[in-house]
């Protein structure tokens, strides 16, 4: 019984993301497995479990680096691990101009440039959550912030 | 299973910003992992339970971005950085960056300098890098 409660709850909670906890990347260890409760008229049992869990969720103002995954003129869309962070590009560096001709597209001044997989330190200004998923704004207008 | 809500309770309307170190309730008691931490512990999941995208999407990330690779490397970090008197999200933060310069501290942890002077960051950020040199491969 009780393996299958664990089994049911890796299988449910981890993967998933809330506006509450972020996302559940990988549960650790079940603490407790409480005695299970029969519901009336439909017959299926109620257990509360208490779990351990390594959790992500991105804060306001938090600084964190980042992989590009897109560039277009309106800015560029990095991955920090599940989450997707956009970064508008009123929140770039002015001098950073956006270079349709070359191939992948890229935001460069003299000595940067992002493109697609660079490694970029963004601070995340805002979080937007919606049921399943989480998106943040970023900013690199920031000192210290930008290409790594 | 869906999630417990407990009755009567709203959602906290405090607004959560990292900058003034407002986590939330849930958050409140909850430790915050380094990468390099999350990068070990993430590594000795059975393989059978490494299965969704997201799971797989943050191993990509912290072993992108992971900077210390073992773990004497990082318990002896995390020792550290406790002696020091600063909080946890902080403390992650330091770990997590590897600032160089005391100005890099002020502008990306910005709650910081408030508590501590320039000297006693400097002190912290060589210790953070002396390990980061020295850890064995």
């Amino acid at each position: 019984m009780d393996d299958f409660l664990k089994r049911k709850l890796h299988t449910d909670v981890e993967g998933t993301c809330t506006g509450r906890f972020g996302y559940i990347i990988n549960v650790l260890t079940v603490k407790e497995i409480s005695k299970g409760k029969v519901l009336p008229s439909i017959g299926l049992a109620e257990f509360t479990v208490k779990y351990q869990a390594i959790v992500f969720k991105p804060f306001k103002g938090e600084v964190v680096d980042g992989t590009v995954t897109s560039v277009n003129k309106m800015g560029f869309f990095a991955e920090v691990g599940p989450l997707q962070v956009f970064v508008s590009s009123h929140l770039i560096p002015s001098d950073m101009k956006f270079n349709p001709y070359v191939n992948p597209p890229a935001f460069s001044d003299e000595n940067n440039t992002i493109e697609k997989g660079s490694n970029c330190r963004i601070k995340i200004v805002g979080t937007r959550f919606d049921a399943t998923d989480i998106f943040a704004i970023g900013t690199i207008k920031e000192d210290f912030c930008g290409i790594l | 299973m869906s999630q417990p809500t407990p009755r009567g309770r709203k959602a906290p309307p405090e607004e959560e910003d990292a900058a003034k170190l407002a986590f939330g309730e849930d958050f409140e008691h909850a430790e915050f992992l380094f990468i390099s931490e999350a990068a070990l512990l993430l590594e000795r999941t059975p393989p059978g339970q490494a299965q969704t995208s997201n799971f797989q999407k943050t191993q990509a990330y912290v072993n992108t971005f992971s900077k210390f690779h073992n773990q004497e490397a990082v318990t002896e970090l995390r020792k550290t950085l406790l002696k020091y008197n600063i909080h946890k999200y902080e403390l992650a933060q330091l770990a997590n960056l590897c600032p160089e310069e005391v100005d890099e501290v002020k502008s990306l942890i910005p709650s910081l300098p408030h508590k501590l002077e320039d000297e006693k960051i400097r002190q912290i950020l060589d210790e953070i890098a002396a390990l980061k040199k020295y850890q064995s491969q």
